[in-house]
Protein backbone atom coordinates (compact mmCIF):
# COMPACT_ATOMS: atom_id res chain seq x y z
CA UNK A 1 0.00 0.00 0.00
CA UNK A 2 1.19 3.51 -0.29
CA UNK A 3 2.44 5.44 2.00
CA UNK A 4 0.60 7.88 3.76
CA UNK A 5 2.06 11.82 3.46
CA UNK A 6 2.35 12.30 7.47
CA UNK A 7 1.07 16.19 8.57
CA UNK A 8 2.14 17.06 11.62
CA UNK A 9 -0.14 20.49 12.97
CA UNK A 10 1.54 22.50 15.79
CA UNK A 11 -0.91 22.54 18.86
CA UNK A 12 1.44 24.54 21.02
CA UNK A 13 0.45 27.33 22.62
CA UNK A 14 2.50 29.80 20.57
CA UNK A 15 1.36 28.81 17.11
CA UNK A 16 -2.00 28.12 18.89
CA UNK A 17 -2.23 32.22 19.36
CA UNK A 18 -0.12 33.33 16.37
CA UNK A 19 -2.83 31.89 14.07
CA UNK A 20 -2.76 28.06 14.32
CA UNK A 21 -6.53 27.40 14.99
CA UNK A 22 -7.42 27.80 11.55
CA UNK A 23 -5.40 24.71 11.02
CA UNK A 24 -7.50 22.44 13.17
CA UNK A 25 -10.10 22.48 9.76
CA UNK A 26 -7.05 21.47 7.43
CA UNK A 27 -8.50 17.83 7.08
CA UNK A 28 -11.97 18.83 6.32
CA UNK A 29 -10.77 21.69 3.48
CA UNK A 30 -9.09 18.62 1.80
CA UNK A 31 -9.55 17.88 -2.01
CA UNK A 32 -11.99 14.93 -2.03
CA UNK A 33 -8.81 13.02 -3.77
CA UNK A 34 -6.31 14.24 -1.03
CA UNK A 35 -7.88 12.74 1.55
CA UNK A 36 -6.88 8.71 1.82
CA UNK A 37 -3.18 9.62 0.95
CA UNK A 38 -2.96 11.72 3.61
CA UNK A 39 -2.58 11.34 7.70
CA UNK A 40 -3.06 14.32 10.03
CA UNK A 41 -2.08 14.85 13.60
CA UNK A 42 -2.18 17.69 15.96
CA UNK A 43 1.07 17.52 17.80
CA UNK A 44 2.93 19.28 20.96
CA UNK A 45 5.10 22.30 20.21
CA UNK A 46 7.23 21.15 17.01
CA UNK A 47 10.76 22.83 18.25
CA UNK A 48 10.40 25.16 15.02
CA UNK A 49 9.82 28.57 16.96
CA UNK A 50 12.95 28.15 19.01
CA UNK A 51 14.93 27.35 16.04
CA UNK A 52 15.01 30.03 13.52
CA UNK A 53 13.74 33.81 14.06
CA UNK A 54 13.31 34.19 10.00
CA UNK A 55 10.67 31.43 10.07
CA UNK A 56 7.32 32.92 11.43
CA UNK A 57 4.54 30.65 13.90
CA UNK A 58 2.23 28.83 13.03
CA UNK A 59 4.04 25.77 11.96
CA UNK A 60 3.30 22.38 10.77
CA UNK A 61 5.74 19.83 9.02
CA UNK A 62 4.30 17.65 6.10
CA UNK A 63 6.98 14.43 6.25
CA UNK A 64 9.03 16.65 8.54
CA UNK A 65 9.27 19.39 6.22
CA UNK A 66 8.78 22.13 8.38
CA UNK A 67 5.76 24.67 7.03
CA UNK A 68 6.05 27.93 8.52
CA UNK A 69 2.89 30.52 8.57
CA UNK A 70 1.30 27.81 8.03
CA UNK A 71 -2.53 28.04 6.63
CA UNK A 72 -4.75 25.57 4.92
CA UNK A 73 -4.05 26.61 1.36
CA UNK A 74 -0.08 25.97 1.88
CA UNK A 75 -0.24 22.90 3.40
CA UNK A 76 -2.54 21.71 0.53
CA UNK A 77 0.05 22.88 -1.99
CA UNK A 78 2.99 20.94 0.13
CA UNK A 79 1.20 17.87 0.50
CA UNK A 80 0.17 17.89 -3.51
CA UNK A 81 3.72 18.68 -3.48
CA UNK A 82 4.94 16.08 -1.52
CA UNK A 83 2.86 13.61 -3.76
CA UNK A 84 3.99 15.05 -6.58
CA UNK A 85 7.83 14.27 -5.46
CA UNK A 86 7.10 11.17 -4.26
CA UNK A 87 6.07 9.92 -7.95
CA UNK A 88 9.94 10.59 -9.40
CA UNK B 1 -11.67 37.93 14.58
CA UNK B 2 -12.40 35.18 12.04
CA UNK B 3 -9.41 35.18 9.46
CA UNK B 4 -5.55 35.19 9.48
CA UNK B 5 -4.43 39.15 9.91
CA UNK B 6 -0.97 40.10 9.00
CA UNK B 7 -1.67 43.30 11.04
CA UNK B 8 -3.11 41.19 14.05
CA UNK B 9 0.01 38.93 13.71
CA UNK B 10 2.66 41.72 14.40
CA UNK B 11 0.73 43.27 16.85
CA UNK B 12 1.01 39.83 18.82
CA UNK B 13 4.20 38.84 18.15
CA UNK B 14 5.29 42.50 19.61
CA UNK B 15 2.98 41.59 22.50
CA UNK B 16 4.92 38.50 22.94
CA UNK B 17 8.19 40.12 22.66
CA UNK B 18 7.10 42.42 25.45
CA UNK B 19 5.68 40.59 28.05
CA UNK B 20 8.63 38.03 27.03
CA UNK B 21 11.53 40.85 28.15
CA UNK B 22 8.93 41.23 31.50
CA UNK B 23 9.73 37.96 32.69
CA UNK B 24 13.21 38.29 31.61
CA UNK B 25 13.39 41.06 33.74
CA UNK B 26 14.93 43.17 30.92
CA UNK B 27 12.27 45.13 29.91
CA UNK B 28 14.12 48.95 30.81
CA UNK B 29 16.96 48.01 29.32
CA UNK B 30 15.71 46.40 25.70
CA UNK B 31 12.69 47.50 25.18
CA UNK B 32 13.60 49.78 22.99
CA UNK B 33 15.33 46.97 20.54
CA UNK B 34 12.00 45.63 20.03
CA UNK B 35 11.59 47.95 17.19
CA UNK B 36 15.20 46.95 15.43
CA UNK B 37 13.84 43.19 15.58
CA UNK B 38 11.02 43.55 14.12
CA UNK B 39 12.06 45.91 11.93
CA UNK B 40 15.57 45.52 11.03
CA UNK B 41 17.99 47.36 8.69
CA UNK B 42 18.43 44.38 6.44
CA UNK B 43 14.31 44.07 5.95
CA UNK B 44 14.06 42.07 2.94
CA UNK B 45 10.59 44.48 2.44
CA UNK B 46 9.45 46.49 4.76
CA UNK B 47 5.42 46.58 4.40
CA UNK B 48 5.10 50.33 4.98
CA UNK B 49 7.61 52.97 2.87
CA UNK B 50 10.64 52.16 5.33
CA UNK B 51 12.03 50.77 8.02
CA UNK B 52 11.82 53.60 10.34
CA UNK B 53 8.16 54.16 9.75
CA UNK B 54 7.92 50.59 10.76
CA UNK B 55 10.02 51.18 13.88
CA UNK B 56 7.76 54.27 15.08
CA UNK B 57 4.77 52.22 14.57
CA UNK B 58 6.49 49.63 16.72
CA UNK B 59 7.35 52.28 19.36
CA UNK B 60 3.40 53.38 19.42
CA UNK B 61 1.79 49.67 19.55
CA UNK B 62 4.95 49.62 22.70
CA UNK B 63 4.17 52.34 24.56
CA UNK B 64 0.46 51.45 24.06
CA UNK B 65 0.94 47.78 26.27
CA UNK B 66 2.56 50.71 28.92
CA UNK B 67 -0.89 51.80 29.05
CA UNK B 68 -0.04 54.73 27.88
CA UNK B 69 -2.32 56.97 25.60
CA UNK B 70 -1.44 57.41 21.86
CA UNK B 71 -2.34 60.70 21.21
CA UNK B 72 -0.92 63.26 18.35
CA UNK B 73 0.50 65.73 20.72
CA UNK B 74 2.69 63.36 22.58
CA UNK B 75 6.31 64.15 23.11
CA UNK B 76 8.32 62.50 19.94
CA UNK B 77 11.73 62.53 22.37
CA UNK B 78 10.17 59.57 24.54
CA UNK B 79 10.88 56.07 23.89
CA UNK B 80 9.12 53.77 25.15
CA UNK B 81 11.30 52.51 28.07
CA UNK B 82 11.41 56.07 28.86
CA UNK B 83 7.37 55.32 29.95
CA UNK B 84 7.88 52.36 32.02
CA UNK B 85 8.69 54.63 35.38
CA UNK B 86 5.28 56.01 34.56
CA UNK B 87 3.57 52.60 34.41
CA UNK B 88 5.57 51.43 37.64
CA UNK B 89 4.64 54.69 39.78
CA UNK B 90 0.53 53.83 37.82
CA UNK B 91 -1.94 53.15 40.93
CA UNK B 92 -5.06 53.84 38.95
CA UNK B 93 -6.22 51.73 36.05
CA UNK B 94 -5.38 53.09 32.37
CA UNK B 95 -8.91 54.37 30.43
CA UNK B 96 -10.51 52.58 28.32
CA UNK B 97 -10.46 55.14 25.16
CA UNK B 98 -9.63 53.96 21.83
CA UNK B 99 -6.25 55.62 20.66
CA UNK B 100 -5.41 56.18 16.97
CA UNK B 101 -1.48 55.58 15.90
CA UNK B 102 -1.19 58.01 13.42
CA UNK B 103 2.31 56.51 11.72
CA UNK B 104 0.15 53.68 11.59
CA UNK B 105 -3.07 54.72 10.26
CA UNK B 106 -2.17 55.29 6.36
CA UNK B 107 -4.83 57.98 5.59
CA UNK B 108 -7.04 55.69 3.02
CA UNK B 109 -8.45 57.91 0.58
CA UNK B 110 -11.83 59.21 1.35
CA UNK B 111 -14.60 56.39 0.27
CA UNK B 112 -15.23 56.62 -3.29
CA UNK B 113 -17.05 54.10 -6.20
CA UNK B 114 -14.32 53.86 -8.95
CA UNK B 115 -14.92 52.21 -12.63
CA UNK B 116 -12.02 50.36 -13.78
CA UNK B 117 -10.95 49.47 -17.42
CA UNK B 118 -12.86 46.42 -17.41
CA UNK B 119 -15.63 48.74 -18.04
CA UNK B 120 -16.75 48.31 -21.66
CA UNK B 121 -18.95 50.79 -22.88
CA UNK B 122 -22.07 48.61 -23.25
CA UNK B 123 -24.79 49.47 -25.11
CA UNK B 124 -27.10 48.88 -21.95
CA UNK B 125 -25.36 51.77 -20.23
CA UNK B 126 -27.09 50.82 -16.68
CA UNK B 127 -24.81 52.74 -14.42
CA UNK B 128 -25.63 56.20 -16.32
CA UNK B 129 -29.63 55.07 -16.72
CA UNK B 130 -29.92 53.90 -13.13
CA UNK B 131 -27.29 56.52 -11.20
CA UNK B 132 -29.77 58.81 -9.20
CA UNK B 133 -27.93 61.82 -9.10
CA UNK B 134 -26.48 61.62 -12.92
CA UNK B 135 -23.43 61.35 -12.22
CA UNK B 136 -22.51 59.27 -14.50
CA UNK B 137 -21.50 60.13 -18.02
CA UNK B 138 -19.83 58.39 -20.77
CA UNK B 139 -16.59 59.30 -22.30
CA UNK B 140 -14.68 58.14 -24.76
CA UNK B 141 -17.12 55.30 -24.95
CA UNK B 142 -16.17 54.56 -21.11
CA UNK B 143 -17.89 55.33 -17.99
CA UNK B 144 -16.92 58.27 -15.92
CA UNK B 145 -18.36 59.15 -11.99
CA UNK B 146 -18.25 62.62 -11.12
CA UNK B 147 -17.23 62.42 -7.78
CA UNK B 148 -18.42 65.69 -6.44
CA UNK B 149 -22.13 64.50 -7.02
CA UNK B 150 -21.86 60.68 -6.42
CA UNK B 151 -23.34 59.84 -3.19
CA UNK B 152 -21.90 56.14 -3.07
CA UNK B 153 -25.30 54.33 -3.06
CA UNK B 154 -23.69 51.76 -4.84
CA UNK B 155 -26.35 51.36 -7.84
CA UNK B 156 -24.19 51.52 -10.86
CA UNK B 157 -22.00 48.66 -9.33
CA UNK B 158 -24.18 46.42 -8.75
CA UNK B 159 -26.18 47.23 -12.31
CA UNK B 160 -23.06 46.70 -13.82
CA UNK B 161 -23.03 43.62 -15.71
CA UNK B 162 -18.83 42.87 -15.80
CA UNK B 163 -18.31 44.19 -12.46
CA UNK B 164 -16.46 47.06 -13.63
CA UNK B 165 -16.90 49.48 -10.90
CA UNK B 166 -15.85 48.95 -7.66
CA UNK B 167 -16.45 50.50 -3.69
CA UNK B 168 -13.23 51.48 -2.22
CA UNK B 169 -14.57 52.30 1.48
CA UNK B 170 -12.56 53.45 4.24
CA UNK B 171 -12.46 50.33 6.13
CA UNK B 172 -12.52 51.81 9.60
CA UNK B 173 -15.01 53.65 8.95
CA UNK B 174 -16.82 51.10 7.27
CA UNK B 175 -16.89 49.02 9.96
CA UNK B 176 -17.78 51.77 12.62
CA UNK B 177 -21.77 51.00 13.55
CA UNK B 178 -22.31 54.71 15.01
CA UNK B 179 -19.97 56.70 12.96
CA UNK B 180 -17.56 58.04 15.76
CA UNK B 181 -14.87 57.07 13.45
CA UNK B 182 -13.77 59.84 10.56
CA UNK B 183 -11.15 61.64 9.12
CA UNK B 184 -9.32 64.86 10.68
CA UNK B 185 -7.95 67.83 7.55
CA UNK B 186 -5.02 65.46 7.24
CA UNK B 187 -7.14 62.65 6.49
CA UNK B 188 -5.94 60.76 9.52
CA UNK B 189 -8.64 58.85 11.00
CA UNK B 190 -9.67 60.43 14.56
CA UNK B 191 -12.11 58.92 17.21
CA UNK B 192 -14.87 60.69 18.91
CA UNK B 193 -14.89 59.29 22.13
CA UNK B 194 -18.54 60.44 22.46
CA UNK B 195 -19.79 59.03 19.90
CA UNK B 196 -17.83 55.42 20.64
CA UNK B 197 -18.94 52.63 22.19
CA UNK B 198 -15.91 50.54 21.95
CA UNK B 199 -17.31 47.70 20.22
CA UNK B 200 -13.58 47.20 18.70
CA UNK B 201 -15.03 46.66 15.09
CA UNK B 202 -12.45 49.29 13.90
CA UNK B 203 -9.32 47.83 15.55
CA UNK B 204 -9.91 44.67 13.42
CA UNK B 205 -10.75 46.40 10.52
CA UNK B 206 -8.19 48.50 9.85
CA UNK B 207 -5.46 46.93 7.34
CA UNK B 208 -2.99 48.52 9.27
CA UNK B 209 -3.48 48.06 12.40
CA UNK B 210 -3.60 51.56 13.49
CA UNK B 211 -6.45 51.69 16.34
CA UNK B 212 -5.21 50.41 19.44
CA UNK B 213 -6.02 50.11 22.71
CA UNK B 214 -4.10 51.13 26.56
CA UNK B 215 -2.90 47.44 27.58
CA UNK B 216 -2.77 46.62 31.18
CA UNK B 217 -0.51 43.84 30.84
CA UNK B 218 2.12 45.72 32.79
CA UNK B 219 -0.22 46.37 35.34
CA UNK B 220 -1.55 42.68 35.96
CA UNK B 221 2.17 41.73 36.36
CA UNK B 222 3.98 43.89 38.43
CA UNK B 223 0.14 43.56 40.48
CA UNK B 224 1.42 39.78 40.42
CA UNK B 225 4.93 40.43 41.15
CA UNK B 226 4.57 42.74 43.95
CA UNK B 227 2.60 40.55 45.55
CA UNK B 228 -0.66 41.46 45.36
CA UNK B 229 -3.88 38.85 45.38
CA UNK B 230 -4.68 38.98 42.05
CA UNK B 231 -7.53 37.07 40.87
CA UNK B 232 -8.46 36.29 37.24
CA UNK B 233 -11.93 35.95 36.28
CA UNK B 234 -12.42 33.84 32.73
CA UNK B 235 -15.05 34.56 30.19
CA UNK B 236 -16.90 31.78 29.34
CA UNK B 237 -16.02 32.75 25.33
CA UNK B 238 -12.37 31.28 27.04
CA UNK B 239 -13.34 27.79 26.46
CA UNK B 240 -13.74 27.91 22.44
CA UNK B 241 -10.10 29.93 22.62
CA UNK B 242 -6.85 27.30 23.31
CA UNK B 243 -7.76 23.90 21.68
CA UNK B 244 -8.04 22.58 25.29
CA UNK B 245 -10.19 21.93 28.22
CA UNK B 246 -11.30 24.57 30.31
CA UNK B 247 -9.49 22.76 33.19
CA UNK B 248 -5.98 22.90 31.33
CA UNK B 249 -6.06 26.30 30.56
CA UNK B 250 -7.21 27.19 34.89
CA UNK B 251 -4.34 25.30 35.43
CA UNK B 252 -2.21 27.51 33.08
CA UNK B 253 -3.73 30.25 33.88
CA UNK B 254 -2.73 29.97 37.68
CA UNK B 255 0.87 29.11 36.66
CA UNK B 256 1.12 32.53 36.08
CA UNK B 257 0.93 33.40 39.51
CA UNK B 258 -2.32 34.59 39.94
CA UNK B 259 -3.97 33.94 43.22
CA UNK B 260 -7.02 32.53 42.11
CA UNK B 261 -8.80 31.93 38.67
CA UNK B 262 -12.40 31.99 38.51
CA UNK B 263 -14.97 31.49 35.68
CA UNK B 264 -17.11 34.73 34.89
CA UNK B 265 -19.90 31.65 33.81
CA UNK B 266 -20.01 31.96 37.68
CA UNK B 267 -21.71 35.31 37.38
CA UNK B 268 -23.72 34.40 34.40
CA UNK B 269 -25.89 32.31 35.99
CA UNK B 270 -26.51 35.04 38.82
CA UNK B 271 -27.28 36.88 35.96
CA UNK B 272 -29.91 34.99 34.32
CA UNK B 273 -31.24 33.88 37.30
CA UNK B 274 -31.37 37.54 38.42
CA UNK B 275 -32.46 38.83 34.75
CA UNK B 276 -35.44 36.27 34.47
CA UNK B 277 -36.90 37.64 37.96
CA UNK B 278 -36.19 41.17 36.83
CA UNK B 279 -38.16 39.95 33.30
CA UNK B 280 -41.30 38.43 35.12
CA UNK B 281 -41.39 41.17 37.49
CA UNK B 282 -41.62 44.02 33.97
CA UNK B 283 -43.77 41.98 32.26
CA UNK B 284 -46.23 41.98 35.01
CA UNK B 285 -46.08 45.83 35.33
CA UNK B 286 -47.23 45.80 32.05
CA UNK B 287 -43.50 46.50 29.85
CA UNK B 288 -43.64 45.45 26.20
CA UNK B 289 -40.12 44.03 26.10
CA UNK B 290 -37.01 44.01 28.05
CA UNK B 291 -33.31 43.38 26.26
CA UNK B 292 -30.54 42.00 27.84
CA UNK B 293 -27.81 44.29 29.37
CA UNK B 294 -24.43 41.73 29.51
CA UNK B 295 -23.30 42.97 26.23
CA UNK B 296 -21.75 46.54 27.32
CA UNK B 297 -21.03 48.15 23.78
CA UNK B 298 -24.80 47.14 23.37
CA UNK B 299 -25.15 49.17 26.85
CA UNK B 300 -23.13 52.46 25.43
CA UNK B 301 -25.33 52.24 21.94
CA UNK B 302 -28.10 52.53 24.40
CA UNK B 303 -26.79 55.21 26.33
CA UNK B 304 -25.43 57.40 23.52
CA UNK B 305 -27.09 56.49 20.66
CA UNK B 306 -30.34 54.45 20.50
CA UNK B 307 -31.52 56.82 23.78
CA UNK B 308 -35.64 55.96 23.15
CA UNK B 309 -33.89 51.80 24.50
CA UNK B 310 -32.58 52.74 27.78
CA UNK B 311 -35.67 52.03 29.45
CA UNK B 312 -35.88 48.69 28.10
CA UNK B 313 -32.39 48.05 28.85
CA UNK B 314 -32.51 45.06 32.28
CA UNK B 315 -30.64 46.77 35.26
CA UNK B 316 -29.66 43.20 36.14
CA UNK B 317 -25.45 43.50 36.51
CA UNK B 318 -23.42 41.99 34.08
CA UNK B 319 -22.33 38.56 35.07
CA UNK B 320 -18.42 40.17 35.19
CA UNK B 321 -19.38 42.34 38.09
CA UNK B 322 -21.73 39.73 39.53
CA UNK B 323 -18.72 37.66 39.22
CA UNK B 324 -16.47 40.40 41.32
CA UNK B 325 -18.94 40.50 44.06
CA UNK B 326 -19.03 36.53 44.53
CA UNK B 327 -15.11 36.78 44.35
CA UNK B 328 -14.80 39.75 47.09
CA UNK B 329 -16.88 38.08 49.68
CA UNK B 330 -14.20 35.65 50.22
CA UNK B 331 -11.55 37.91 48.92
CA UNK B 332 -12.26 41.52 49.96
CA UNK B 333 -8.30 42.89 49.14
CA UNK B 334 -8.54 41.07 45.84
CA UNK B 335 -7.78 43.18 42.48
CA UNK B 336 -9.59 41.27 40.33
CA UNK B 337 -8.98 40.85 36.86
CA UNK B 338 -11.35 40.30 33.85
CA UNK B 339 -10.05 38.32 30.93
CA UNK B 340 -11.70 37.84 27.64
CA UNK B 341 -12.31 38.74 23.68
CA UNK B 342 -13.94 42.10 24.87
CA UNK B 343 -13.25 46.00 24.01
CA UNK B 344 -16.05 47.36 25.30
CA UNK B 345 -15.76 45.66 28.50
CA UNK B 346 -12.67 47.60 29.31
CA UNK B 347 -15.20 50.39 29.40
CA UNK B 348 -17.75 48.90 31.51
CA UNK B 349 -14.77 47.42 34.32
CA UNK B 350 -13.33 50.90 34.63
CA UNK B 351 -16.44 53.15 34.40
CA UNK B 352 -19.08 50.94 35.69
CA UNK B 353 -17.72 48.11 38.26
CA UNK B 354 -14.88 47.02 40.66
CA UNK B 355 -13.08 45.36 38.67
CA UNK B 356 -9.67 46.80 38.52
CA UNK B 357 -7.81 45.95 35.35
CA UNK B 358 -9.23 43.63 31.44
CA UNK B 359 -6.52 41.55 29.87
CA UNK B 360 -7.95 39.85 26.41
CA UNK B 361 -7.08 36.35 25.16
CA UNK B 362 -4.00 37.81 23.16
CA UNK B 363 -2.88 39.56 26.27
CA UNK B 364 -3.33 36.20 28.09
CA UNK B 365 -1.63 33.93 25.17
CA UNK B 366 1.38 36.43 25.39
CA UNK B 367 1.99 35.71 29.20
CA UNK B 368 1.26 32.20 28.66
CA UNK B 369 3.60 31.98 25.56
CA UNK B 370 6.46 33.87 27.80
CA UNK B 371 6.37 31.94 30.44
CA UNK B 372 6.98 28.86 28.79
CA UNK B 373 3.22 27.15 29.67
CA UNK B 374 2.31 24.49 27.31
CA UNK B 375 -1.27 24.75 27.64
CA UNK B 376 -1.24 21.13 26.44
CA UNK B 377 0.42 19.59 29.02
CA UNK B 378 -1.31 21.45 32.41
CA UNK B 379 -2.96 19.57 34.58
CA UNK B 380 -6.92 18.77 34.48
CA UNK B 381 -7.30 18.37 38.58
CA UNK B 382 -9.06 22.02 39.01
CA UNK B 383 -12.26 22.30 40.97
CA UNK B 384 -14.29 24.00 38.20
CA UNK B 385 -17.55 23.66 40.27
CA UNK B 386 -20.05 26.94 40.17
CA UNK B 387 -20.65 27.11 36.28
CA UNK B 388 -22.37 24.73 34.08
CA UNK B 389 -23.83 24.80 30.55
CA UNK B 390 -25.99 27.78 31.10
CA UNK B 391 -23.76 30.43 32.67
CA UNK B 392 -20.94 29.18 29.63
CA UNK B 393 -23.68 29.54 27.23
CA UNK B 394 -23.41 33.32 27.68
CA UNK B 395 -19.87 32.94 25.00
CA UNK B 396 -22.47 32.48 21.93
CA UNK B 397 -25.38 34.61 20.24
CA UNK B 398 -28.74 32.92 21.92
CA UNK B 399 -26.91 31.93 25.05
CA UNK B 400 -28.73 34.48 27.07
CA UNK B 401 -32.28 33.96 25.35
CA UNK B 402 -31.59 29.99 26.32
CA UNK B 403 -30.47 30.76 29.93
CA UNK B 404 -33.74 32.87 30.40
CA UNK B 405 -35.70 30.49 29.20
CA UNK B 406 -34.40 27.74 30.88
CA UNK B 407 -35.51 29.52 34.14
CA UNK B 408 -38.92 30.59 32.77
CA UNK B 409 -39.97 27.92 30.51
CA UNK B 410 -43.22 29.59 29.39
CA UNK B 411 -43.75 32.55 28.00
CA UNK B 412 -40.74 34.13 26.93
CA UNK B 413 -40.94 35.09 23.04
CA UNK B 414 -37.47 35.83 22.30
CA UNK B 415 -36.11 37.94 19.90
CA UNK B 416 -31.71 37.71 19.03
CA UNK B 417 -30.38 40.76 17.86
CA UNK B 418 -26.91 38.70 16.72
CA UNK B 419 -24.20 41.56 15.78
CA UNK B 420 -24.56 45.12 14.95
CA UNK B 421 -25.37 44.97 11.43
CA UNK B 422 -26.97 47.76 9.46
CA UNK B 423 -30.72 45.63 9.52
CA UNK B 424 -29.95 44.68 13.26
CA UNK B 425 -29.36 49.15 14.36
CA UNK B 426 -32.51 49.97 12.61
CA UNK B 427 -34.67 46.96 14.06
CA UNK B 428 -32.90 48.54 17.40
CA UNK B 429 -33.63 51.50 16.49
CA UNK B 430 -37.63 51.30 15.98
CA UNK B 431 -37.44 48.88 19.20
CA UNK B 432 -36.72 51.99 21.26
CA UNK B 433 -39.92 53.10 19.61
CA UNK B 434 -42.07 50.88 20.97
CA UNK B 435 -42.31 48.46 17.92
CA UNK B 436 -40.82 44.99 18.97
CA UNK B 437 -42.52 41.37 17.98
CA UNK B 438 -40.92 39.77 21.30
CA UNK B 439 -40.80 40.61 24.62
CA UNK B 440 -37.57 39.34 25.84
CA UNK B 441 -34.88 40.94 23.41
CA UNK B 442 -31.20 39.51 23.12
CA UNK B 443 -28.49 42.07 22.11
CA UNK B 444 -24.48 40.84 21.05
CA UNK B 445 -22.45 43.16 19.35
CA UNK B 446 -20.73 40.90 17.89
CA UNK B 447 -21.99 38.69 15.40
CA UNK B 448 -22.19 34.94 16.84
CA UNK B 449 -21.62 36.72 20.43
CA UNK B 450 -18.15 36.77 22.20
CA UNK B 451 -16.93 34.06 20.60
CA UNK B 452 -16.18 36.18 17.64
CA UNK B 453 -14.96 38.83 19.97
CA UNK B 454 -12.48 41.03 18.48
CA UNK B 455 -9.67 39.99 20.88
CA UNK B 456 -10.34 35.96 20.12
CA UNK B 457 -7.17 34.27 19.28
CA UNK B 458 -9.07 31.28 18.08
CA UNK B 459 -11.07 30.50 14.08
CA UNK B 460 -14.13 31.71 15.03
CA UNK B 461 -15.63 28.37 13.55
CA UNK B 462 -13.05 26.44 15.42
CA UNK B 463 -13.97 28.49 19.13
CA UNK B 464 -17.92 27.71 18.13
CA UNK B 465 -17.01 23.72 17.72
CA UNK B 466 -15.19 24.12 20.61
CA UNK B 467 -17.15 25.26 22.95
CA UNK B 468 -20.06 23.42 21.53
CA UNK B 469 -17.94 20.28 22.58
CA UNK B 470 -17.32 21.16 26.00
CA UNK B 471 -20.93 22.29 26.61
CA UNK B 472 -22.56 18.77 25.49
CA UNK B 473 -19.61 16.89 27.29
CA UNK B 474 -21.22 18.32 30.57
S1 LIG C 1 4.80 26.13 19.61
FE1 LIG C 1 4.55 25.52 17.57
S2 LIG C 1 6.54 24.97 16.97
FE2 LIG C 1 6.78 25.51 19.05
Amino acid sequence: MEKKIKVKICIGTLCYVMGGSELQLLEEHLPEELKKRVDIEGSICLGFCNSNEDEKPPFASVNGKCVSRASITKLINQIKKELEDGLH
Amino acid sequence: MGYTNGAMLIKREITNRFTKLYYEGKLETEIDKIPLIISPKMAKKPVRCCIYKEREVVNNRLISLLGIPITPTMDELMRPSDYIEIAKQREETPTCRLNIIDAACSSCSKEQHVVTNHCRGCVAQPCMLNCPKNAISFIDGKAEINADTCVNCGICRNVCPFHAIINTPVPCEQACPVDAISKDKYGIARLDEDKCIHCGKCITACPYGAVTQKSHLYDVMKSIDNGKKVIAMLAPAVIGQYNVDLEKIISGVKELGFFDVVEVAVGAEMTAAEEAHEWKERMEEGAKFMTTSCCPAYVELAEKHITDLKPFVSTTPSPMVLTDRWVKTTHPDAITVFVGPCVAKRSEAINKSDVKYVLNFEELGAMLISKGIELSEQSTEVDIAGAGPVGRGFAQSGGVAAAIKTAIPEGVNEIIINGLDKPNMRALKSMGKGKCDGNFVEVMVCTDGCVAGPSCIADIRVAKRQLAKYLNRN
